[in-house]
């Protein structure tokens, strides 16, 4: 468990960003130079291993297709926190073995879990959790119409202009790295 | 020639996402249907062929969702070939 505070908060910081609309407040997110170096100071690799995520959506603004990094689908999500399953990052980080999520098949139903305290909260007592179904359940189940990101936002009771947009406009993504010596000249950051 | 939805996992992304998928489609489709929400917009393309993995194997380009015997849900990964 330790092994995650390593990795799993910096996929939940890509993924409350990328899925902005499902969260009910404009997250200030975006990771400019000024919050790459921070983030690089207090996660030592942290550019290696999650910069590059920040690249991809960064270029993509400034290319001017702010559309792609917004969701198209969901996240797959775990049966016990409901959270999104991050496992990826943390192989992808070097952090875990495989990128695969954990998967349990109880009664013909499987369930699938972020963590293994996620699974072992669930396998305390299937009987209260094995009933429940997620967001990601409730799509493919046909309880949300349409199946599709508008269809689930207004069922999560969502409108338009509830949920979340960039709260800084795409700025850290214009934004130049500060000079080292001397005030901060630009005033895009 | 029925949608099938799978968890889908782009080589290098951070997350699992959901992703419907054809039954009927070659895995070179399935791949880029896995693709679309990865590659391009959190993790940069290379000019490199994508393939599917299933259960930690490769899948031929040809073979179909239905030839594998993957259930509804079971995890496809993408990778470069
Ligand atoms: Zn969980």
């Amino acid at each position: 468990m330790n092994n995650e505070m390593n990795w799993v908060h910096h996929g939940y910081h890509l993924g409350v960003y990328f899925w902005r609309p499902t969260v009910w407040w404009n997250p200030v997110a975006g990771v400019g130079p000024e919050e790459r170096a921070w983030l690089e100071e207090k996660y030592p690799g942290w550019n290696d291993s999650f910069g590059k995520y920040w690249d991809e959506m960064g270029k993509n603004i400034r290319a001017g297709q702010p559309e792609l990094t917004l969701p198209e689908t969901f996240p797959i999500v775990c049966n016990s926190c409901q959270l999104p399953v991050c496992t990826p990052a943390g192989y992808a980080a070097g952090y875990l073995d495989s990128p695969l999520p954990r998967q349990l098949t109880i009664d013909g139903r499987t369930y699938t879990f972020c963590s293994e305290p996620c699974q072992w909260v669930f396998e305390q007592t299937p009987e209260q959790f094995k009933g429940h179904t997620s967001i990601v359940d409730r799509l493919l189940s046909g309880v949300i119409q349409p199946p599709t990101i508008p269809g689930a936002l207004a069922y999560m009771g969502l409108s338009p202009e509830e949920c979340g947009q960039d709260g800084t406009d795409y700025d850290w993504a214009h934004a130049t790295a500060p000079v080292l010596a001397g005030p901060i000249a630009s005033g895009t950051a | 020639m029925a949608l099938f939805p799978v968890q889908g996992i782009v080589e290098g992304d951070f997350v699992v996402v959901l992703v419907t998928a054809d039954d009927a489609d070659p895995m070179t489709a399935v791949a880029q249907a896995i693709a679309h929400h990865g590659i391009g917009t959190r993790v940069a393309a290379q000019d490199r062929p994508l393939k599917v993995r299933y259960q930690g194997k490769v899948l031929a380009d040809t073979a179909t969702i239905a030839d594998t015997g993957c259930a509804p849900m079971d995890v496809l990964e993408v990778i470069y070939g």
